[in-house]
Formats: C-alpha cells, sequence, structure tokens
C-alpha cells in the first residue's frame, strides 16, 4: 500500500535507516546531508561527523572524476558509477555507487557491495515490501522527508517527526533531537496550540484530510509566518486510523515576496495605468504592441485600440522619420537606449504636439522590442514660447529703460542687462549673454570693486536692497559719468538662490545742474549781498492758495503774522537802520505797523498780481521815516500756492524828500507868485487911484478963475492924492529892497537906542495917542541889522498906535527877554485887538488890513514878517478882540 | 436921482459929486467910505425915509476889510427878492483887470462896471 501524501512532489522512496547499504544524501554542493546507518558503519562516522563532509572526503581523486555532474544526474534514473570510498581511517572499499536527483536538488547515492548484490536486491524488494506494509516504512519516511513531517498516534503523541520538524518547531535547545519529541505529547510540548489546530487535528483523526496552501500563523516567538499544510490520517495494517500526520512547510519568505511581486505588479500597473508620461512599446516592426492611457491621451485617440496593431510613424512627423528610424536601430544594435530628445508628434486632429522622447531595449511576450518613454511637453513648450516671448518683451522694454540695468548672480556673473548698460561700457547685450560680464578694461578700481562685492554679498545675505555709492566712471564715448546703482534681491524660484538685480541712475546730468544751480545760486547770492538795493526773502510757514474763492480777509491776517523774512542783504538792513539780528523773522505786520493800512491794501494787490511795485513810506528802527520803491514778486510752489516773496528795495527819500522840497517850494512860489500878483494888483490900484484922482482933480481946477472957492478943496485934494502916491512908492521900494537884500550888516544894536530913535520918529502920532510907553530890556542888546530893527520897531509901535481902542488910552510895553536860542522882543498893547480865527492867517499877509484906519495899507505886518524871517527868526501874535495885541519876535 | 456912493477914497467920492453937480446928474449925492458904514445908511433910509432910498449906488471894488464883492453878498441877503428892488448899482473902480470887469458885468446885481474917473459922458449915458 503507498500511501501519497505529497502527491505533487516527485517520487522518493527510501529504506535509508534499514538498507544494508551505504546511503548518503548530498545536497546539489556535495555536502553530506544525511547518512544511514549502514553508511555511518561502513566508514566509521557518527552522524554529527558525517554531516561536515563533502563528497570529496569521501573519495579519492580518481573516483571524483567518475562521480557524475549535477547536470548529469537527474529525477528519473540513477547514474550508477564503480569507484571508491574512503573510510574515516583513510581505507578506500570498492563499491558501485549509484546517484540520483531527488525533488529539492537533491542527491541520494547508495552504495553496495556488487558481489552482495543479488542479497541486497532481494532484501530491498522485501524492505520495499515491509516499508510498504509496515508502521516502520512510515517512520522512515518521515523521518527523512525534506518536509517538516510529524507523525502522531490517536492521542496526538508524537511516533516520529522529521529533523526540519524539529528544526523548524523546537523551542528549547534541548529539544533539539528526536528523542524530545518521540512519545511526547503534542499538545503537552507545545501548550500554545490553538483551539483551531486542535479542531484540525481531530478532524484527521476523524478520517478528514485538510489542507492550505498558505496560512497566516504567529509562531513561538510572535512573527508572522505563512504555512503550507497538510494534516491526514494514517492507517495501520489493520486499515484503521492509527494517527494522523502533518506537513508543515513554512512560506512566509515565499509568499511575502509573492505578495510583493504582486503588489508590484500591481503597481507596476497601475504606474504604467495613469503615469503622466505615455508609455509605448512597439515590436521590431515599428508597430505598437501597447500603449498606456496617457500615450492613447496625448495622440487625441480614443482608447487604445486606436494605437494598438498601428505604426509608430502614424504618429509621428514626416520630416522626423529618417531620424527615428536610425534611432530605433542604435537601440537595437547598442542594447543601451537612447536619451530624451524634443520630438514633434502628430495629433489626431493634425496639430503638432510636443513630447520629448526616450527609448529603451525591451522584450514584449519574448520578442525584442521597443520601449517609448514620452513626456508631454505641449504645455511646457507653449510656455515655453511664451515665457520666450515674454522674455523678448520683457527684454523690449528693459532696452527702453533709459537708466542701467542688469541682473547676477551670487557670484557676480551677468545674468541679464539691458542696452542702456551695454552701451554705457561700450560693448553690447550680446557680449554680456556670452560671457556673462563686462569687457575687463571697465572693471572699477580695486577698492571700488571691493566695495561692491561686498554690497553684493550684504544685499544677498540680508535679502535687503542696497543703493550703492555714487561711482565715477569714464564711458566709453570718454565722458565722466556719475551712476548711482540700486542693488534689489530678487528669487526666481525659492529663497535659495537669490540673485541681484540692479538698476543704475545716471546722476551725471543732474550733478552737472546741481553744479549749474550751485554756482548760480552763489551768483545770486553774491549780488545779493553786495548788491546796493535791499534784497529780501520772505517764507510763510504755510504755503495757501490765494484767488477769487478763498476768503481773503482771513487769509491775509494770518499772512501778514506768518510771512516772515528769512534772508536779507545788507542794503536792506541799512535801509532800516537795523542788524539782522533784528530784522530776520520780520513779519509784514512789522513792517506796516506804522500804516497797517497801506500795508493791507499793498500786499492785498501783491497776492492778487503776483507781482507789483509801490513806492511806500516805511519807518527805519528809530521811527525815522523814509521812502522805498519796491519790486516785490510772489513766489509759488508746485501746487501753485504762494510759498514766500521777495523784494527789491530802493531807497529814494532822497528824491521824495526832494519832491516834497520841491513841491514845497513850488507852493511857496505860488504862493510868492499869489502875493505877487496881489502885491501887483493893490499896488497898481493904489498907485492908478491916485493917478486917477489927480488927472480929475486938474480937471476940476479952475485955472481961469484961481480964486475959485472950490481951487484951495481941490488943491487939498491934489496934496491928499500926491500924498497917498508917495507913500505907496516908499511902501514899493521898502518891499523891493527889503525882498532883495542879500546880506544884512550886523552890528550891536541896543534895543534902548532903537526903541528911543522909533517913538521920536513918530513923536506926533504918539503924542496924539497921548500913548504910555513902557520897556523892560531883559536883553539890552544884540548883534542885528540896524535898518531891520529899526523897522520892526517901527512897525509894531506904529500898528500899536493905529490900532489903539478910542474908549482907553494907549499903554505899550516893550519888552526883551531870552527865549531858547532867540531873544525875543515883545510889543504889547490894550488897542483894538485881531480877530485871529477870522484873520489869523492873513495876518501877516500883504495888504491886509483889519480896521478902517486911515493910513494902513496892512503892509507893515507883512514887511517885519519878512525881515524877521530874513534873519533867521519868527513872529507870533496874540490877540483878543478888545483886549490888546502882543506881538513876539524871535531874532 | 438920488444916488450913493460906497468908496473909501475921499478923494474920488469928492470928484463924483462933483462932477454930478456939474452935469445936473444929482444933487441928492450921499457918501459912505465902508460897506459897513453903506449898509447902515441903507437900512437906515429904507426904515426911516423910505422915499429918501437912493436909485443909483456907484460901489468901488478895493476897500480896506469887506470890499465891493463883500457888499454885493450882504445886500443880496439884505433884500432877499431883487426883483423888487429899485436899486441900481454900478461897480466903480481903477481897476483895468479884465477879471474884475467880467466879474462885475456878469453879476447879477450889478448894472454895470464902469472905470474911473467917472465921465460926463458916462454919466449922460446912465440918465
Amino acid at each position: 500500500m503507498v500511501i501519497s501524501i505529497m502527491p505533487e512532489r516527485s517520487h522518493y522512496f527510501s529504506f535509508f535507516e534499514e538498507a544494508p547499504d551505504i546511503i548518503l544524501i548530498f545536497d546539489h554542493h556535495w555536502k553530506v546531508s544525511d547518512i544511514n546507518a549502514f553508511g555511518r558503519k561502513a566508514l566509521g562516522y557518527t552522524r554529527e561527523e558525517a554531516l561536515t563532509l563533502e563528497l570529496p572526503d569521501l573519495t579519492d581523486s580518481a573516483s571524483q572524476t567518475l562521480i557524475p555532474s549535477l547536470t548529469d544526474l537527474s529525477q528519473d534514473q540513477p547514474i550508477i558509477v564503480k569507484h571508491k570510498l574512503k573510510t574515516k581511517m583513510g581505507v578506500l572499499v570498492s563499491l558501485e555507487g549509484s546517484y540520483r536527483l531527488i525533488s529539492n536538488n537533491l542527491i541520494v547515492a547508495t552504495y553496495r557491495d556488487a558481489t552482495k548484490e543479488n542479497e541486497i536486491l532481494s532484501a530491498l524488494k522485501e524492505s520495499e515490501n515491509k516499508l510498504t506494509e509496515s508502521d516502520g516504512q512510515m517512520r522512515l519516511f518521515v523521518d527523512y522527508a525534506p518536509a517538516a513531517v510529524a507523525m502522531f498516534d490517536t492521542k496526538m503523541n508524537y511516533i516520529m517527526c522529521s529533523q526540519k520538524w524539529i528544526t523548524d518547531w523546537s523551542i528549547l535547545p534541548d529539544m533539539r533531537n528526536r528523542e524530545a519529541f518521540i512519545g511526547k505529547n503534542h499538545y503537552d510540548l507545545f501548550p500554545d496550540v490553538t483551539k483551531k489546530w486542535k479542531l484540525i487535528h481531530q478532524e484527521s483523526l476523524k478520517g478528514a484530510i485538510l489542507s492550505s496552501d498558505k496560512e497566516y500563523f504567529k509562531n513561538q516567538y510572535g512573527e508572522d509566518i505563512w504555512l503550507k499544510w497538510k494534516s491526514l490520517p494514517w492507517y495501520n495494517s489493520e486499515k484503521e486510523i492509527g494517527g494522523i500526520m502533518l506537513f508543515t512547510e513554512i512560506i512566509t519568505i515565499h509568499v511575502e515576496t509573492q505578495e510583493a511581486l504582486r503588489e508590484s505588479e500591481n503597481l507596476n500597473r497601475r504606474l504604467v495605468e495613469h503615469t503622466p508620461v505615455a508609455i509605448v512599446i512597439q515590436d521590431i516592426n515599428q508597430q505598437i504592441v501597447f500603449a498606456n492611457p496617457k500615450a492613447v491621451e496625448m495622440v487625441g485617440a480614443k482608447n487604445t485600440e486606436e494605437l494598438v496593431g498601428k505604426s509608430i510613424f502614424d504618429f509621428t512627423l514626416a520630416h522626423n522619420t529618417e531620424f527615428i528610424k536610425s534611432r530605433i536601430e542604435e537601440v537595437f544594435r547598442s542594447g543601451k537606449p537612447a536619451p530624451f530628445i524634443e520630438q514633434p508628434f502628430l495629433h489626431k486632429d493634425g496639430t503638432h504636439i510636443y513630447g520629448e522622447s526616450a527609448l529603451f531595449p525591451f522584450e514584449y511576450k519574448n520578442e525584442p522590442a521597443i520601449l517609448s518613454v514620452i513626456t508631454d511637453i505641449s504645455e511646457i513648450k507653449k510656455v515655453s514660447t511664451q515665457l520666450q516671448q515674454n522674455e523678448k518683451k520683457l527684454r523690449e522694454i528693459i532696452d527702453l529703460v533709459p537708466f542701467n540695468m542688469f541682473a547676477k548672480d551670487g557670484d557676480g556673473n551677468i545674468l541679464l542687462a539691458n542696452k542702456a548698460f551695454a552701451q554705457s561700457y561700450g560693448t553690447t547685450t550680446e557680449y554680456i549673454a556670452k560671457h556673462k560680464s563686462l569687457p575687463k578694461k571697465f572693471d572699477p578700481n580695486p577698492a571700488l570693486k571691493k566695495e561692491f562685492v561686498r554690497i553684493d554679498k550684504e544685499v544677498i545675505k540680508t535679502k535687503k536692497s542696497i543703493t550703492t555709492p555714487m561711482e565715477e566712471f569714464v564711458d566709453s564715448f570718454g565722458n565722466i559719468r556719475y551712476l548711482q546703482t540700486t542693488k534689489v534681491p530678487y528669487t526666481a524660484d525659492d529663497n535659495t538662490n537669490i540673485k541681484l538685480l540692479g538698476i543704475s541712475a545716471d546722476l551725471t546730468e543732474r550733478i552737472a545742474f546741481e553744479e549749474k544751480i550751485k554756482k548760480s545760486e552763489e551768483n545770486l547770492d553774491f549780488y545779493f549781498s553786495t548788491s546796493m538795493d535791499g534784497f529780501y526773502v520772505m517764507d510763510i510757514d504755510k504755503p495757501f492758495v490765494w484767488n477769487d474763492s478763498i476768503n481773503k480777509t482771513k487769509i491775509i491776517k494770518r499772512v501778514f503774522s506768518k510771512m516772515k523774512i528769512v534772508k536779507i542783504n545788507d542794503s536792506m538792513l541799512a535801509q532800516y537802520g537795523a542788524t539782522i539780528d533784528d530784522m530776520m523773522g520780520y513779519s509784514l505786520t512789522d513792517f506796516f505797523k506804522h500804516d497797517m493800512k497801506q500795508g493791507y491794501q499793498v500786499v492785498n494787490k501783491l497776492l492778487d498780481h503776483g507781482r507789483m511795485q509801490s513806492i511806500t513810506e516805511e519807518r527805519k528802527l528809530d521811527g525815522t521815516v523814509f521812502w522805498v520803491e519796491g519790486d516785490y514778486v510772489c513766489l509759488y510752489n508746485d501746487a501753485g500756492e504762494v510759498s514766500g516773496l521777495f523784494g527789491f528795495r530802493k531807497d529814494i527819500t532822497d528824491r521824495i524828500r526832494a519832491d516834497q522840497e520841491l513841491r514845497k517850494i513850488t507852493d511857496d512860489l505860488m504862493k510868492s507868485n499869489n502875493e505877487l500878483q496881489q502885491f501887483a494888483y493893490l499896488t497898481s490900484h493904489d498907485l492908478r487911484a491916485p493917478v486917477v484922482n489927480l488927472s480929475s482933480l486938474l480937471k476940476f481946477y479952475n485955472k481961469e478963475i484961481p480964486q475959485d472957492k472950490d481951487n484951495p478943496i481941490i488943491i487939498k485934494k491934489i496934496e491928499h492924492s500926491v500924498e497917498q502916491l508917495k507913500n505907496t512908492l516908499n511902501d514899493l521900494v521898502n518891499i523891493v529892497a527889503t525882498k532883495s537884500q542879500n546880506k544884512e550888516e550886523k552890528a550891536k544894536i541896543s534895543f534902548s537906542q532903537t526903541c528911543k530913535d522909533v517913538i521920536s520918529g513918530i513923536n506926533q502920532e504918539v503924542k496924539m495917542a497921548k500913548a504910555e510907553i513902557r520897556t523892560d530890556f531883559k536883553v539890552r542888546s544884540m548883534l542885528y541889522s540896524k535898518t531891520i530893527m529899526n523897522s520892526i520897531v517901527l512897525n509894531l509901535v506904529t500898528n500899536a498906535v493905529k490900532y489903539r481902542s478910542p474908549n482907553r488910552p494907549l499903554k505899550i510895553n516893550i519888552k526883551t527877554y531870552r527865549y531858547e536860542k532867540f531873544v525875543c522882543l515883545e510889543v504889547r498893547d490894550n488897542g483894538l485887538g485881531i480877530d485871529l480865527d477870522k484873520y489869523g492867517d492873513k495876518l501877516f499877509g500883504i495888504y491886509q488890513r483889519f480896521h478902517e484906519a486911515p493910513n494902513s495899507k496892512g503892509l507893515g505886518l507883512y514887511i517885519v514878517k519878512t525881515q524877521v524871517e530874513k534873519m533867521g527868526g519868527h513872529i507870533k501874535v496874540k490877540s483878543k478882540v478888545g483886549g490888546g495885541t502882543t506881538f513876539s519876535v524871535f531874532l | 436921482m438920488k444916488v450913493l456912493i460906497i468908496d473909501d477914497d475921499e478923494v474920488n467920492n469928492f470928484l463924483c459929486k462933483k462932477i454930478m453937480e456939474l452935469c445936473d446928474f444929482s444933487n441928492e449925492v450921499h457918501t459912505c467910505e465902508s460897506v459897513q458904514e453903506g449898509m447902515d445908511y441903507l437900512k437906515n433910509i429904507k426904515a426911516e425915509h423910505p422915499d429918501q432910498y437912493p436909485d443909483l449906488l456907484f460901489l468901488d471894488i478895493n476897500m480896506p476889510v469887506s470890499n465891493g464883492w463883500d457888499f454885493l453878498d450882504i445886500y443880496n441877503k439884505w433884500i432877499q427878492d431883487p426883483t423888487k428892488d429899485s436899486l441900481k448899482i454900478f461897480m466903480l473902480s481903477s481897476s483895468v483887470y479884465e477879471e474884475d470887469i467880467n466879474r462885475a458885468e456878469e453879476h447879477p446885481l450889478v448894472t454895470k462896471y464902469i472905470t474911473k474917473p467917472l465921465s460926463e459922458d458916462v454919466l449922460m449915458q446912465l440918465k
């Protein structure tokens, strides 16, 4: 009875231990894997000793050559070779060796004494029979099975187990031999056996054959194991279930590998399905045998069927065909992949798409093939084209920028430069693009270069923009230029690759301009300070708008207090008699405080018109009046607001004074003229009247009758008229003399003497008036003109006499005294008095008479005034009607 | 014809009186030597002897204190209504100044300007 245990295993039988032959089992390295009892006895080795041996240890060299090689051996038929075996003692024994392959690459070698061949054969047959029939056969078989096999009785006690079983399942070191197992109960040895297993055992004991190709199991160490097992009953010779046999094979690695493989197969499949790259496999005839979904999508097909079976050249451009062919050929020839190159492909709709394709030598269904990996760069291409266009545009733009622009990387290579930059260094953008730097001759001097490098590094390090100090350099045209560069850090992508963008401002013109300004400012300052005219600038803290829409009254108030002098030249200070401290910060109020009305007028006008000229009366710091002719201009800021004003000032005081003088003189002249006219008028009248009278009188005089009674009256009247005439002529002469005389000879005049002389001269009138004259000369004498003194006293006394009051006796007081730098001569009377309110300003005028007194022509006071003033003095009068008159003459 | 002369020149007054007598122009000639005197006289006569009120007045221009023009103003104020006034006023002056002549001729109260001396011919014209 043959028990088929492992039907799939190749047949393998052996009567190993009991066989009367030497049986050795070798692995495929010819190392001893097992040795039977007879072998051990025959060769003299213990089992342990034998396991360390290899075939060459057991034979001689001659025999070795006879022993078949592994490749010669088979499982079907043994190869029999006569050769020698060596014992432990070294004794060589001639034997016949039978070599046969058993599964798992093991070789069973059986050696027998040929002489005993028949005995052995029959014994073999017997053994075979025995084996097939006895329990022991089972035991043997189990013992040497390469699988882990254990044989149990119905109580699950170990009858037998293979070496492998022991190796696989022994927990403790002392279990490592068969003795530890045989006869022991399985459940005693392995208390952790699960219920499931117990069940399986029971089932098999009942007759069930159970197995599993792959069962997950956790071993005694808690490790995950995959187990292949079989559990089946064995029958004894009475055909009863004697127990069960368990076969186990740990296939963990195997399973895991399989899993992994499956996993990777899945992965691969998924990759292939979903990868964003197109994968196409073409056979040796350039026919597509496989295309992944991406490939399908790339060419705009609906499914793989549209691709598979087609030629790849259906999807490439005609002009590329030769090139592609040669590439493919190269791959096939060299067995090396062709690297990625950019290639156009044909979309189903006829448009061109772009991909980068690499070719790999491949095998498809055991035939040589090419695997193409194609990345779709259409988008990229589009973007890159766009990018190129953008770059072109950018370049156009930056070339338009009149400033030098450049970009550098961290090592100082110029990545980008615009035309302005290139031109200023006398080179081209192409040169810079190629060399990534400027021509050597434009390297700045070492110190400056060091500074620039330092700045570059700092910009990149701190990621902050920095403006470099001004750099002077001579450009390609030989001009000195001044550049100031601002360096800005930027990154194209992430923060790691920092580059530098530089923009240079050409300050040359500005510098030149500033120089010019400075020069003209210097000139201006020079002019300002040396000008003979007054020059000043005023500023207001807050510029203001001035037009018809604002509240001018309110604004002007502010302007007057806040518009202040910020610059003033010496000439102007001199005009005001001030120091710079006095006038710096002078406001408009300060200027015009002596006449705010004039000030408001002037400033209003200036603001309305933006500029104006005017003549104004000013006050020096000490209050003295002076006149200026000013030219004023408003200053505006960019917003059109008034921000200040400046003015030129000419001192025209002299001119004005001269004007005033002139006017005065003119007035005087006119007055004089008037006087003269009046004088002429009256004089002519005064001359005419008596003359007319005389001629009429003469007509009336009766020459024929001299004794006419009227004649004496007429004669008297003639005398009167002649007298009138004479007087008039005298006065005339007097006045003329007075007016024309230039120098008055002075002499020491005694007042008392003068008075005596005058009074005696008009003695008659004085007597008639019964005038009482008193004198009081505190100043007894002085240096003066005799004629004038006489004239003064005569006129004043005569007036006092003429205009005496009829109501009271005439009293005249004449006195002299000192008054400041004058000598005052006072003549007081108690006469009629003069109504000064009425006649005050006419009093000293020519031909002014205020009383109808005879012989008063009104010239007297006029003459006195003229004479007194000629001598540098003046005359004053005090009077009350009916109260008398006092004349004070300041000599 | 009653005549009043206002002139400060007594010689002139004498001469005018004389000639008026000689020409039989008038025997009733009163003279005043000032405007004040003249006004007082007129007022007085008007009040006391209105029939004695003068018919003609010869008025000098240049007089001290108040002159001929002043008189006219005062007189004008006094009479109030010139249409009721009977007095004929003649300006008599030695002045030959055009201004005086014009001013006199244009004055509403003045009948005529006469230059001194007063002659027979002029008087005849006035008769």
